[in-house]
């Protein structure tokens, strides 16, 4: 664990070195995330002057979902997402992926974190700092045990985001090249900003079940605003633990069954 | 004890394709790239892969190096079966692809191998000595430090060379580091390889085009064609095979001369371009020469063993 630290540390150390040498990227990389924040609290704004509530959410309970949301997902993007997307894109096909196999490290990690992005890191700021403001203004009382469900909730949800990304990733193996199939996860990350309840039955099984990304946001939100249900936190939990094994499960399949490019 | 041992290693590729008047049905069509290999290779052994493009060598070096998974067959490198990809094997195993860069292109050399240094878990005394080594041997003073853009060919494959050996891995496989490189840097390379096998006792299996490679660092070849093994035996034994004569090549300076080399008693020469060429047997060479040496100016004449890649071409030839 120390030593994935570690080399976690010189990785993003090497990230930030790579990033440095680009003028302006900071600064632009800021601008456009406060832009993203302005335009999504107008869409909400505008909606909501329509409307009380949305599902039973107000305003600035559903402003926390985007907000949780957005958190996930740009932590992802600060950590793994580029990795695996170079992995559905580049690895396979150019047999990069070979100098992975032959490291004494556990490869699903290694590709996962081999690409950070720390100015995303920069955007966790702003929409955590976004969602701590709209706790504080939906006027619903939030107690020690709800914020430490949340935490423990929102750690859960990172991870089975995670595996939702991975699960896009390994039909690389056989594949070769999966194209645009990365970008799923990213874009049903969009359902992630909405109350369950908006969604049709159906949509909701498939999004709470099938491929659970809305169980990801809705459930640690619904911890924080509501008293903690047990049974949706176990199914987090269980879910996750589901996927984890299919995760593992099908990345070692995907090893197997690499076949490399020629030199 | 060998330290590489492969029994009957085979690997086929599936390639499928779609056909749209068979709408309901994938084409298989099935490549053989390595084909029932055995192969044994003792400690501190450097063994030479040859074998035309497509022969299977580098998918044979993948299969050892626990990067791919054979069709069928057995292996044991170190001891343990490559593709399980168990962690005590991999620290000491090392596969350098001419090719492919693993070092961050954005970087300057000595950001990436801090990071090889924890993959490997290296401690810092080892990795101090190493990169010491490696910058004398490898004349890297200067150039770790820039990025891997800004570096030349050569520069390049020394640092990945630097990257792949900081570990002190007791098998290397390389697969064709000397490609695209000019004389000097395919030169301190192999003179890199020469030391590094000689002081350590470093395993190594190498595959290379170019016949220079094979010629200074190889006692043994093994020779792929086809995905089969075609050869496996040092490297003069295969000129003693294959070519078992040898050449004696005249410079003929005028029509005097080339009117003596057509009255020489030998059946088997030919002129070309102002060179008369000889090929003689062994137990002829004696008669040969001292007919040559009482026609010829001492400083005209050359014998010399067949070209090693002459023979390798004819052996591939043959094959195909």
């Amino acid at each position: 664990m120390k030593r994935y630290l570690k080399i976690l540390s010189i990785l993003m150390r090497n990230a930030v070195i790579r990033d440095s040498k680009i003028p302006g990227f900071v600064a632009v990389s800021i601008l456009q995330e406060l832009i993203s924040i302005v335009v999504n609290i107008v869409f909400f704004d505008v909606i909501f002057s329509n409307i009380d509530s949305l599902a039973g959410w107000s305003f600035y309970q559903v402003l926390f979902l985007y907000a949780f949301s957005k958190t996930v997902a740009s932590l992802s993007y600060a950590f793994t997402r580029y990795g695996l997307k170079d992995m559905g894109a580049n690895m396979v096909k150019r047999g990069e992926f070979d100098f992975y196999l032959a490291k004494p490290i556990d490869t699903m990690w290694l590709v996962s974190f081999s690409r950070p992005k720390p100015t995303k890191l920069i955007a966790v700021l702003f929409y955590a700092a976004l969602g701590v403001f709209c706790v504080f203004k939906a006027g619903i009382p939030v107690g020690i045990d709800n914020i430490l469900w949340f935490a423990l909730l929102f750690l859960v949800a990172l991870i089975l985001f995670y595996f939702l990304e991975i699960i896009t990733i390994v039909p690389a193996f056989k594949l070769i090249r999966v194209w645009s199939l990365p970008n799923i996860t990213p874009r049903l990350s969009e359902f992630m900003r909405y109350p369950i309840g908006i969604f049709s039955l159906p949509l909701q099984a498939i999004l709470y079940v099938v491929f659970p990304i809305i169980a990801a946001s809705y459930i640690p939100s619904s911890a924080l605003f509501y008293p903690p249900k047990l049974i949706s936190s176990v199914y987090l939990v269980l879910i996750t633990a589901v996927f984890f094994i299919i995760v593992r499960g099908s990345w070692r399949w995907g090893e197997r069954n690499y076949s490399s490019a020629s030199s | 004890m060998p330290i590489i041992e492969a029994h009957k290693i085979s690997r086929e590729y599936v390639k499928t394709s779609y056909n749209i008047r068979r709408p309901f049905s994938l084409a298989r069509e099935v490549k053989v790239g390595v084909n029932e290999i055995d192969l044994e290779i003792n400690e501190g052994e450097f063994v030479g892969f040859l074998g035309p493009n497509g022969a299977g060598k580098t998918t044979f070096l993948k299969i050892l190096s626990g990067i791919m998974h054979p069709t069928s067959g057995t292996a044991k490198v170190l001891g343990y079966v490559p593709w399980e990809r168990d962690y005590e094997y991999l620290e000491q195993m090392s596969i350098v692809m001419g090719q492919k860069f693993q070092l961050w292109w954005d970087l300057p050399a000595i950001d990436s191998l801090k990071l090889i240094k924890e993959i490997y878990k290296i401690s810092d005394r080892n990795y101090k000595k190493n990169l010491e080594m490696m910058t004398e041997i490898l004349s890297l003073r200067g150039i770790l430090t820039k990025r891997l853009r800004n570096m030349s060919l050569g520069e390049r494959m020394k640092c990945e060379l630097a990257a792949c050996f900081l570990h002190d891995p007791k098998v290397v496989f390389l697969d064709e580091p000397t490609i695209g490189l000019d004389i000097v840097s395919s030169r301190s390379i192999r003179n890199f390889l020469k030391e590094t096998n000689r002081k350590k006792k470093t395993t190594f299996v190498l595959t290379s085009h170019y016949i220079g490679d094979i010629e200074e660092l190889c006692k043994r070849i093994v020779i792929i064609s086809d995905g089969k093994k075609i050869y496996d035996d040092e490297l003069e034994k295969l000129k003693l095979k294959y070519a078992p004569k040898k050449k004696i090549e005249i410079s003929l300076q005028n029509l005097e001369d080339k009117k003596k080399f057509a009255h020489l008693k030998t059946k088997s020469k030919k002129i070309a371009e102002n060179r008369g060429i000889i090929e003689a047997k062994p137990e002829d060479i004696g008669e040969i020469s001292k007919e040559v040496f009482d026609n010829f100016d001492i400083e005209n004449i050359t014998i010399k063993d067949a070209e090693t890649e002459e023979i390798i071409r004819n052996i591939f030839e043959e094959e195909s």
